[in-house]
């Protein structure tokens, strides 16, 4: 076993990327672009780690799950092939994105940071002799770049976690194991006893480290494979399970990745495709969730009451236990039935009487149920409703939310909890309090879908947080919604910071923040600062804050007047962290936020890392959704994971409500790509009126349209005969009233004549649908439409700025910048950097400075002169060094620009010496628009040297 | 289930008796009573009974149920709580940023006991009508205070809501009333109003004190036009139904198409018969019949467009003449609005007629 680990930390640790490039396929763009957070610093530093990593590791490859210490066998390197593809392109973005000088330190807190969880862990696993930290420890001692590659091997750790992120959702109980801070320290204690306890009958066959792994590396800042790793670890120790794992002996291959077994697990067992090797893995899968399970405890140990029965209320019944009870572990809940006058057996017969099912149930027993005439009661994890006891074994309806009775109060669950349990008839509404989404919200960071993505942001967002105070550096900014709040809250959960939160919902002006900055800098306690929260930090502002600023893009109205000047403000005089969130990178008002701030995006995950963990959502609740419909409904909330909990929340009302028929209505988001297929499709066409026909337009009638003409060219006609010229012709004519429809919409849009609608509908649903009626070949695909008008709005916006900028040197239009100016310009700017490296900075600068453009216009050129098929960004090419230098010179060159920078829109007090000044730091660059104040050593516009050296410094050191 | 029928004296104390507009007055109060749109109702009955409805969108047309369906998830779901337990906002109250900041955020932070599973809830209606910044406001809120708040949002057009707001609700379609279902509508009321039935015959209305129950007489020709002029809204139908009764007392086609102001469908029909036989004299007759009478541009294209859909043409005639409408329609949308262009129009049609076919 120790074998198995060292050569996976060897071999596992090289990327994604690296496997894959070492089998010749290259990640495909789209994964890469999705993954990739935006940090200039970061290209070159990872270019030049990969690079490393790529020396260094060995070359055999090993599929970077934990279903390597699982296997027996190796699996056929083809389908790790496979597997990997499924995973998250990017690895190289896991790097940290610090330079290398500061990997020294990086590890170092790593390694301090793994002393407090070795505890714990040694507290759980007693016993174990080696612990799987102190391999860690040793590793990073002895890898010869130090930083590098621990920080490497331990994001490649993570990074191989990202594929948990489906099944985490669960909150399973490894997950809630994971999250320490969120439990009592006493249940921890308790378990660790059960633990120990469990331990001693097991006839334990893995290393036993994984438990200390997992807090190891966590605390580390990566993640590790906690779930992974129980499975391995856990042995069949209840005796009650041995049936089961008989069953499954032999079979303990490796599974896929977490990617599919979530679709593959025991929801459908039955319905599976039969095939051997998937009838293999899904056992596997199965023994792995058990080990899993085993050794994981209940979920909720102590969370509820436990009822008293009057002895012998469940005289001559016979019970069988499966699955994973909610708060109760197996033996105790046996004890609780015996004590009670039941029997407990192991395998369903025609004895048993009741079969008690909780989490994931045996498959062996519930296929035998299902033989059977038996009622499993399903114990569910939501509220207990506390009803009474008495003859409480008998009579239960099929309810799929029976209650379950809990632990004796104390959160111990010191082994000899003597609590009795009962079966408690179901009341006669059971209800959740909890709305899926927060169910399912991820109660640690590993739960976090889109974990890759994630994973580097989150990576970094916990190594920047961790060194903040060394660098005294600004705020962080996060992009659009993956979980962003989710996020932050975790990781500073798990570095122990605690958290005050600004949101949209409080107000956020000026005065209020200026107040905050007080407190900030003071580190005292003010009202203020009480008012948002930090309740239970007991007054003082300690280092171990960090400020939340949510939706930031948010901030508006008279309330939050001046709100992001005040931001910025708090940002430079904060002691602590900050952290902005927001949507939108490019809105106006983020954008004179965004000099200050530590850039870090978090790109939405992808269609099957949300749609294992909707998998796994769908197997708790209970939902039949086939897979086509799921990758429908999450492709058509645009991977937003909070909205496709939403519909499937919605949807499992519906299903409950008619339970014998499968999807018995459309939900309208599925329906777009349903409506396409019928608008198209001869079958449907014969049955419908003109009405009927019009009426599928108006299922979504913003975007119906661009569904079809998305899709339209796919219709094959049955007009056409396979005549391919008929074929063009009617394509033509479809073509030619789509575009009418267009023109109609323009005129809907532009003038709100809603009457047309109609009309809009005849062109492009009515007459297209005529035209090309017959069948839609292939996948019904989403609008493109929507990406790219966000992206030509973008490339709008830049222009304009470039050009306006521009203005006093050059007479042509926006067009003539695009068209003509913007490649020459950026040849004339990037050359001399990239022919003479760090000396070149200066004739840059100073070509730059002879267009009057500023910093971020180069970037903004250079994303406007990109097209498809030609030269890459050359500034890509270039070390850091270089753009440093370059930026240095550009921001120091004391041009002063005939413009005044964009601020938001604010009004500034008279005479207030404003901290934001040009964009290019200097004072006297146009810091106001407004200029309320004549006096002449206060007018912007005019040289000053005030306040300046401190400014630019701290702008200059943001830079880098 | 069936509401009792208030023969006016016992009206809400809001309206005067005798004057209850139809509308509120058999306003469904139960899931079963209302009409249309099954699926989603059902759905929402299903939280109703269970509890735990997540926040919800519910966007649509106008006058297909969407409040009264929020109301009745309410009331369901929260029995006497009713009145404490929710708050609703809608586009006649105050929903800006302040408001949101403070009074939905403190009704969000109120404890109101209630059984378990059950919430608070914040009914914003016509909340398209919310600005950017209200809206941003509330996000936030309605993550915060989920255990115990859930919302409810009714809107016409979902792009009006921003994104994050759509990202944290299940967001529910309504669509129109089909005509079998607000016919079925009609008559029921016309029953509890007892409405009679009769012949073509025109009976004189006796029109209404608030004492005697009304008689009014609905022919199948008056539904009919009642349904037509509806255009799947069931307020819309309702509020015909009953403005044609107290006008008129008798519920035929011409009185409603008098009350509606619309022009006769059977003229249009009639004209658009003439142009698929390419007789231009006939059918500029009637174009000009219509102009006479004062409709406006606007109207007659929306009418001609509505009967062209379901007029006996052969299918590709009519495909050609909807297209031919439709041409047209855009330009009076734009302000053409003269009786040259509608004649254009019909010449158009008529050429199309004499064309032969593909």
């Amino acid at each position: 076993m120790p074998r198995d680990i060292r050569s996976y930390f060897g071999a596992s640790s090289m990327k994604q990327a690296d496997i894959r490039s070492m089998f010749g396929k290259k990640p495909s763009s789209a994964e890469k672009k999705k993954a990739a957070p935006v940090t200039i610093i970061s290209d070159s530093d990872s270019d030049t780690e990969t690079q490393n990593k790529k020396r260094k590791r060995p070359s055999r490859i090993v599929d970077s799950d934990e279903e390597d210490f699982v296997k027996k066998a190796p699996t056929p390197k083809k389908k790790k092939e496979k597997d990997d593809s499924k995973k998250e392109a990017n690895g190289k973005h896991l790097k940290p994105p610090k330079s290398h000088a500061d990997d020294a330190s990086f590890s170092k807190t790593l390694e301090q940071l793994d002393l407090p969880p070795k505890a714990e862990a040694a507290d759980r696993s007693s016993g174990e002799t080696l612990t799987l930290a102190a391999k860690v420890a040793r590793l990073k001692g002895k890898a010869p770049t130090s930083g590098a590659a621990s920080s490497s091997a331990v994001a490649e750790l993570s990074a191989s976690d990202e594929d948990d992120g489906p099944t985490k959702i669960r909150g399973d109980a490894p997950a809630q194991k994971q999250s320490p801070p969120k439990q009592k320290a006493s249940e921890k204690n308790g378990k660790s006893n059960k633990d120990l306890a469990e331990k001693h009958e097991a006839r334990s066959k893995k290393t036993p480290e994984k438990p200390s792994t997992k807090d190891a590396a966590r605390a580390g800042g990566s993640q590790v494979k906690e779930e992974k790793s129980p499975k391995k670890d856990k042995t069949p120790d209840k005796k009650k399970k041995t049936p089961l794992k008989e069953k499954t002996p032999g079979k303990r291959k490796g599974s896929e990745p977490e990617d599919s077994t979530p679709k593959a697990k025991k929801s459908k067992p039955a319905t599976e495709a039969a095939t051997p090797d998937e009838v293999r893995q899904k056992k596997a899968e199965n023994y792995r969730k058990f080990l899993e399970r085993q050794h994981a405890g209940p979920k909720n140990p102590g969370a509820r009451e436990v009822p008293e029965g009057s002895p012998g209320c469940l005289a001559g019944l016979t019970l069988v236990l499966t699955g994973l009870l909610d708060s109760l572990g197996r033996e105790e809940a046996a004890d609780l039935c015996k004590g009670l006058g039941a029997k407990v057996t192991t395998s369903v017969s025609r004895n048993t009487s009741y079969l008690i099912v909780g989490d994931e149930p045996g498959q062996s027993k519930t296929e035998k149920d299902s033989l059977g005439s038996l009622e499993p009661i399903r114990r569910t994890c939501r509220l207990w409703s506390g009803a009474g006891q008495t003859g409480s074994g008998r009579g239960k309806d099929r309810s799929r939310k029976s209650e379950t009775v809990v632990q004796k109060g104390g959160k111990s669950d010191s082994g000899g909890a003597s609590a009795t349990a009962a079966a408690v008839p179901p009341p006669d509404g059971v209800f959740e309090t909890q709305m899926w989404v927060d169910k399912y919200k991820p109660k640690s960071s590993k739960n976090i879908i889109g974990q890759q993505g994630d994973k580097s942001a989150m990576n970094k967002l916990k190594q920047w947080l961790q060194r903040w105070h060394r660098f005294h550096s600004g705020a962080n900014k996060v992009k659009v919604k993956a979980c962003k709040t989710t996020t932050a809250h975790l990781v500073c959960q798990e570095l122990g910071f605690e958290v005050v939160e600004l949101n949209a919902s409080d107000s956020r002006s000026k005065k209020l923040l200026e107040k905050y900055t007080d407190c900030l800098q003071m580190s005292s306690l003010g009202h203020a600062f009480q008012a948002a929260g930090s309740g239970g930090s007991g007054g003082r502002l300690t280092e171990r804050h960090v400020l939340l600023m949510d939706e930031v893009d948010g901030m508006a109205g008279n309330e939050d007047r001046g709100g992001v000047a005040a931001i910025i403000q708090l940002i430079r005089a904060s002691r602590v962290p900050v952290v902005c969130m927001c949507n939108d990178r490019h809105h106006p008002k983020i954008r004179s936020l965004s000099q200050y701030c530590f850039d870090l995006r978090i790109n939405k995950p992808r269609l099957e890392q949300i749609r294992g963990a909707m998998m796994s959502v769908m197997f708790k609740e209970k939902l039949k959704i086939s897979k086509e419909q799921l990758d429908a409904l999450i492709t058509s909330t645009n991977q937003d994971i909070r909205q496709v909990l939403h519909l499937l929340s919605v949807s499992a009302a519906q299903q409950r409500a008619a339970p014998a028929g499968g999807r018995t209505a459309k939900d309208t988001r599925l329906g777009a790509f349903d409506v396409v297929q019928k608008v198209f499709s001869a079958k449907e066409r014969q049955g419908m009126s003109i009405d009927d026909k019009v009426r599928l337009f108006f299922y979504d009638y913003s975007l119906g349209p661009l569904f079809v003409q998305e899709n339209y060219l796919r219709a094959n006609a049955h007009a056409a005969r396979g005549s391919s010229q008929k074929q063009l012709d009617l394509l033509s004519q479809a073509a030619d009233s789509i575009c009418d429809g267009d023109l109609v919409d323009n005129c809907i849009r532009s003038g709100q004549n809603w009457s047309l609608l109609p009309t809009f509908a005849v062109y492009n649903t009515l007459i297209p649908g005529e035209l090309l009626s017959g069948h839609l070949n292939g996948r019904v695909e989403f609008p493109q439409w929507l990406g790219k008008n966000s992206t030509r709005n973008k490339t709008v916006r830049q222009v304009q700025d470039v050009q306006a900028h521009m203005r006093l040197r050059i007479s042509g239009s926006r067009q003539d910048v695009l068209m003509d100016y913007c490649g020459p310009l950026r040849d004339l700017v990037t050359r001399p950097l990239v022919s003479g490296e760090q000396d070149g900075a200066a004739q840059a600068a100073q070509n730059m400075f002879s267009y009057d453009l500023m910093r971020e216009d180069l970037d903004d050129l250079i994303e406007i002169a990109t097209w498809s098929g030609r030269t890459g960004d050359p500034m890509a090419r270039l070390d850091s060094k270089t753009k440093a230098a370059f930026t240095r010179a550009v921001r120091g060159g004391h041009h002063s620009y005939p413009y005044a920078s964009i601020q938001e829109a604010s009004k500034r007090r008279k005479g207030d010496s404003d901290p934001l000044l040009g964009e290019d730091g200097d004072q006297e660059d146009g810091g106001e628009e407004e200029q309320e104040d004549e006096d002449v050593t206060k007018d912007k516009m005019i040289k000053t040297r005030r306040n300046s050296g401190k400014k630019g410094g701290e702008n200059k050191s943001r830079d880098i | 289930m069936v509401q009792e029928s208030q023969s006016g004296s016992s009206g809400d104390a809001k309206f005067p008796a005798g004057n209850v507009p139809w509308i509120e007055k058999y306003r469904p109060e139960d899931f079963l009573d209302i009409v249309g749109n099954e699926d989603t109702v059902a759905r929402l009955e299903v939280f109703s009974r269970n509890g735990n409805v997540p926040n919800i969108i519910l966007a649509g047309p106008p006058g297909v149920g969407k409040t009264t369906t929020i109301l009745a998830l309410a009331r369901h779901m929260l029995g006497p709580a009713f009145r404490s337990a929710v708050l609703e906002l809608n586009a006649s109250n105050e929903r800006g940023i302040d408001v949101v900041r403070n009074k939905i955020k403190s009704f969000a932070q109120t404890q109101v006991t209630l059984p378990p599973g059950r919430h608070k809830i914040v009914i914003l209606d016509e909340a398209d009508s919310m600005t950017d910044g209200a809206q941003q406001a509330l996000r936030r809120i309605m993550e915060l205070y989920s255990n115990t708040t859930r919302f409810a949002l009714a809107c016409n057009t979902s792009e009006k809501i921003i994104e994050p707001i759509q990202s944290r609700c299940a967001m529910l379609r309504f669509s129109r009333l089909t005509d079998a279902q607000i016919v079925n509508k009609l008559l029921r009321v016309c029953e509890l109003e007892q409405v009679s039935v009769l012949p073509t015959v025109p009976v004189h209305s006796v029109l209404s004190s608030h004492r005697t129950p009304s008689q009014v007489s609905y022919t199948d020709d008056g539904l009919e036009a009642i349904v037509f002029t509806a255009e799947g809204d069931m307020r819309q139908a309702l509020n015909n139904l009953q403005s044609t009764f107290r006008g008129f007392g008798h519920v035929n086609s011409e009185n409603v198409f008098k009350v509606c102001d619309e022009p006769h469908p059977m003229l249009i029909k009639d004209m658009l018969s003439h142009c698929a036989k390419a007789d231009i004299d006939e059918a500029y007759k009637i174009m000009s019949h219509l102009w006479r009478l004062g409709y406006a541009a606007e109207d007659i294209i929306t009418n001609v467009f509505r009967i062209a859909k379901q007029h006996e043409l052969p299918e590709y005639l009519k495909l050609e003449f909807i297209k031919e409408i439709g041409y047209t329609h855009m330009r009076v949308a734009q302000g053409e609005t003269t009786l040259v262009q509608m004649s254009a129009l019909l010449a158009r049609l008529c050429r199309v007629a004499q064309r032969p076919t593909n």
